[in-house]
């Protein structure tokens, strides 16, 4: 079916049709592009509708949780954009957020580049990055609360501090500050930014890095000028990736962070107290604040080259 | 003054089982152009890699300029090199991959400026600055990835490949091309290539290489005229082989006798060969075409099966009944296809070589019947 | 000649982000089999209490059992599996034709590539909370794994998308119309042509969608009910007890089967020594 339209012959029997059944002879001729449809369906029913619905509901006032378009008013807004306590929290957001990306990007890149380009073996390849990946299928919160093990008042750190004599007392600071939720976001996202680094560098072709080092480059230079460049569309994505994990999280910041306030445990929260109207304008604006930063981020990198070939 | 390079028994291995190079070694005089031929599979590209110092090898030195660079990274060589698929970056505008050397090397703005209109003017690109890679034909990158090679004159540069992307009839006027931007430059260069293309005989220096070794280094026609193995015969220039066994040897004058009757021919080794299997070569241009039986040492009949046109000369196939075919390239004459004519050719022409190659162990037949 | 002493000390440095990666598994492994109720050190005994231990009271955490005696554990495992296994299982051909489709230039095309990356794009939180508006609007209150579905699906979609493209052969079109020249029907193409050239990265996106539906608690939180699948269970079962090892017991039960198979799977895909991603 799928190269039907491609066939001449029945491109000839489909246009003599064509005045019988005018659809079908559409149908036939656009197959190839109308089978974006399903998907493109279930992300207008399942993406695009509830984030309208949201958009919606951020204009009604007090505890519906439905649109009434009687009810419309921009006091929402109004007090969101009033409150300091908004700004502190768009504040620690970001900041949280852009250095959990960084750090994120700094412990990845390496790694990624180890993985293409100095094993040769496909198999290790594979193996490696697939260890990277089954930690994964062990539950969130199991792994999350692991963290009590290691740094809470009785974990292995102060365990062993202790047994070593190191210090009298538990050290109570390394769990809950922000310390410990960059840690954990951190290690949530590793692969996330490990991963389309990797990708986009085993898209390289050797012989640019090759050519760039006879041209007089050394290995470092060789490869901020080639390499680098050359990987900034898996960079983006990574980026982008750990940005809106993070900027989202309500769950980690609510666990780990010790009063730490997060615009996506502010939409919780609200949401939470029945106030949907408030968390909804609260998501338009995590909302706007996450699409503000891919657009900066993506002025690094032309992603659709990668994909487009 | 010492060698532009030396490359002395390199060894380079793939794993366990792949041989690449078995103890390669030659010398490249300052100034040559040296052609490198092989079949496809024989080490060039990894000869160029190892040079060019982006692969590590298992053995052996290499000098550019009397330096030992073993130990010299590749950004220290002053070198160039170009490989197979021309690599040009793909995030940067001709004019930026033509500059990449001068900006490694710290030029200010307006001499590199200067330099990148000097090499695009040398390979017929200027005003091609402002394009992408991805904008130009192929043969256009190529000679973009010459200019990017050239710039600020590196003392070697290394090729690979460099015509097989395009067309057979470029193949001659790009050469040429190559040769003149060569002279002005007056720097080394080390070209590999794996099929005949036209115009080798414009290499100051050819050297053919067999799986791994060398087969031959020398002067085009010298090895066109005098080649040392059945290889080095069948890979530089066209040539008709036999296989036969020698009958009589008065100093290099030999006889063979092969299944078509005995021919006289030049045996240029030394030793004695009397008995032995070797090759009766004879190289297409040397062969005369007559229709009354000439009165040579070496001539038989044969009928014309066939007749193709290359531009500076026809390739006439004749046949005996027996079965065996003899190419002549003549220039165009009055001849009929399926009639039968005289074919003959004078005795210092019959090339006997007794090697098949420098790996040993080869059966000669084989070799002499490209099997 | 010279080691390569990046690839030397990159690969210490893999080695060490592996076993930071591993450090709390390996003590998830480890405190699973204490004998105490703690999750915490010192570890007094060892026993295989939080896997095979009949219900009963233990401690300060009440009423308890091994994971294998707990019939609600054995209901999110379930949960969680078969929405996985849905969820890859949807994903997988949307992401192939829209893949596919998405190589042709077209109006809007663009557009639908952003839209389809929007699963991506969009805080978890406001899928989520949409998705809630969404089904009180549509009338469905019953919660289940079929109403987290969707939201997984247009979740892991992106990935498998990006997957998929970005390692496109740039030669695949060229070897479909040499195809078709030869004389093989659409079908036909597809399936000896184009789909052997994907069919790593569809088995990758496959996983990948499991391996990310298995993991979702931000957006399914929002619309499940009841037991639920693993993370959500987990979870509100962790708000109102005290941690015990009896999750750690999940958490290795977890880690064995996820090495076991997915080494299994990287053994099949790499035997013929090509890319698996
Ligand atoms: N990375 C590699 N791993 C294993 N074997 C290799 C590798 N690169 C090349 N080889 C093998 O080494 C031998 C020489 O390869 P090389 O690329 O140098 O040949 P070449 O003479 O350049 O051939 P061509 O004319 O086709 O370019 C070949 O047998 C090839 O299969
Ligand atoms: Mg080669």
């Amino acid at each position: 079916m799928v190269g039907e339209s491609n066939n001449m012959s029945a491109g000839n029997r489909s246009e003599s049709k064509a005045q019988e059944y005018p659809l079908i002879s559409f149908i036939q001729r656009n197959i190839r592009y109308l089978l974006i449809l399903p998907p493109l369906i279930v992300v207008i029913l399942f993406l695009v509708t509830p984030s309208l619905m949201i958009l919606l509901l951020s204009f009604n006032k007090g505890s519906v949780t439905r649109f009434d378009p009687t009810n419309i008013s921009l006091d929402n807004f109004i007090a969101v954009f009033s409150r300091p306590s908004t700004y502190v929290i768009l504040r620690d957001t970001l900041g949280m957020s852009i250095l959990a990306a960084l750090v994120t990007l700094l412990v990845a890149y390496p790694v990624a580049y180890f993985i293409s380009f100095k094993i040769q073996n496909f198999q290790l390849q594979g193996i490696i990055t697939f260890m990277l990946v089954a930690p994964y299928w062990v539950d969130w919160s199991i792994r999350s609360i692991s963290w009590l093990s290691i740094l809470g008042e009785k974990g292995l750190v102060n365990y062993t501090l202790m047994s070593l004599g190191l210090v009298n007392q538990p050290l109570s600071e390394l769990l809950f500050t922000r310390w410990t939720l960059l840690i954990i976001w951190v290690q949530t996202n590793l692969l996330f930014m490990i991963f389309p680094i990797y990708l986009s560098l085993t898209l390289i072709d050797p012989d640019l890095v090759n050519v760039a080092r006879t041209l007089g480059a050394s290995p470092f230079k060789a490869f901020t000028k080639v390499t680098f460049r050359l990987s900034l569309p898996g960079v983006v994505i990574g980026i982008i990736f750990v940005f809106i994990s993070t900027l989202g999280d309500y769950v980690t910041p609510a666990l780990w962070a010790g009063g730490l306030q997060m615009l996506g445990l502010t939409v919780q929260n609200y949401a939470w107290h029945f106030n949907w109207p408030m968390a909804a304008a609260y998501s338009v604006l995590l909302l706007i604040v996450t699409l503000g930063v891919i657009w900066i981020v993506l002025r690094f990198a032309n992603i659709k080259q990668v994909f487009y070939r | 003054m010492p060698a532009a390079l030396a490359v002395k028994s390199l060894v380079k291995r793939y794993g366990r089982n792949v041989l690449a190079l078995n103890g390669v070694s030659f010398e490249v005089d300052k100034g040559d152009f040296f052609v490198i031929i092989g079949p496809s599979g024989c080490g060039k590209s990894t000869l160029l890699r190892c040079v060019a110092g982006i692969l590590n090898y298992d053995g052996g030195e290499i000098y550019i300029d009397g330096r030992n660079v073993s130990n010299v990274p590749a950004h220290k060589r002053n070198i160039s090199y170009m490989p197979e698929t021309y690599a040009l970056f793909p995030h940067m505008r001709i004019y930026d991959n033509v500059a990449f050397r001068l900006r490694m090397q710290n030029f200010d703005e307006s001499e590199i400026k200067k330099e990148v209109k000097r090499a695009l003017e040398l390979v017929g690109l200027a005003g091609f600055e402002e394009r992408w890679p991805s904008e130009l034909s192929g043969g256009q990158r190529q000679r973009v990835a010459l200019a990017r090679a050239v710039v600020a004159n590196p003392s070697l540069l290394l090729l690979d490949e460099p015509l097989s992307h395009v067309d057979y009839r470029l193949q001659r006027k790009l050469m040429e091309d190559f040769k003149n931007i060569h002279k002005n430059l007056g720097n080394t260069w080390v070209l590999t290539t794996h099929i005949q293309e036209q115009g080798l005989s414009l290499a100051d220096t050819l050297m053919v290489m067999n799986v791994g070794v060398i087969e031959q280094k020398g002067k085009p026609n010298e090895i066109y005229e005098s080649p040392r193995t059945v290889f080095a015969a069948r890979f530089v220039g066209d040539i008709n082989l036999y296989s036969g066994q020698v009958v009589e040897q008065k100093g290099e004058l030999c006889t063979v006798k092969t299944n078509m009757g005995e021919f006289k021919g030049i045996y240029k080794g030394t030793g004695e060969i009397i008995g032995k299997t070797v090759a009766y070569g004879i190289r297409p241009n040397h062969i005369l075409i007559s229709s009354v039986e000439e009165r040579r040492e070496n001539s038989f009949r044969a009928r014309l099966v066939s007749a193709y046109y290359f531009g500076e000369f026809i390739e006439y196939i004749f046949e005996r009944p027996d079965g065996v075919q003899v190419k002549v390239h003549a220039d165009p004459m009055p001849v009929k296809l399926g009639e039968e004519y005289a074919v003959s050719w004078d005795t210092i022409r019959g090339i006997i070589l007794d090697k098949p190659s420098v790996i040993e162990g080869l059966n000669i037949e084989d070799v002499i019947y490209g099997r | 000649m010279n080691r390569d002493w990046t690839k030397i000390i990159l690969g210490i440095y893999t080695v060490f982000v592996i076993f930071i990666f591993y450090l709390p598994l390996i003590l998830i492994a480890i405190l699973s089999f204490k004998s105490d109720a703690s999750i915490t050190f010192p570890i007094l005994g060892f026993s295989l209490y939080w896997y095979i231990g009949p219900p009963g009271l233990i401690g300060t955490s009440g009423f308890t059992s091994g994971i294998f005696y707990d019939p609600q554990i054995a209901q999110a495992i379930t949960n969680s599996i078969t929405l996985g296994i849905a969820t890859a299982v949807i994903v997988v051909p949307l992401v192939i034709i829209s893949s596919l489709t998405l190589r042709y230039a077209f109006k809007g095309r663009d557009l639908i590539f952003y839209l389809l990356l929007a699963g991506f794009i969009m805080p978890a939180i406001i899928i989520g909370l949409g998705a809630n508006i969404f089904y009180k609007t549509v009338g469905i209150t019953e919660y289940s794994i079929w109403t987290v579905l969707p939201l997984t699906v247009v979740y892991t979609m992106p990935f498998g998308l990006i997957l998929t493209m970005a390692r496109f052969d740039p030669l695949m079109v060229e070897y479909e119309n040499v195809a078709r020249v030869l004389g093989a029907s659409g079908w036909k193409v597809f399936r000896k042509i184009t789909f052997p050239l994907i069919r790593t990265q569809v088995i990758s996106t496959f996983f990948f969608a499991f391996t990310l539906s298995l993991s979702e608690f931000l957006r399914s939180s929002f619309v499940i009910a009841g037991v639920g699948t693993i993370p959500t269970y987990v979870y509100n079962q962790m708000s109102v007890t005290a941690p015990t090892p009896k999750w750690f017991a999940l958490g290795t039960l977890s880690m064995a089967i996820s090495l076991t198979l997915l080494f299994v799977v990287a053994y099949i895909l790499t035997r013929g020594q090509r890319r698996i991603i």
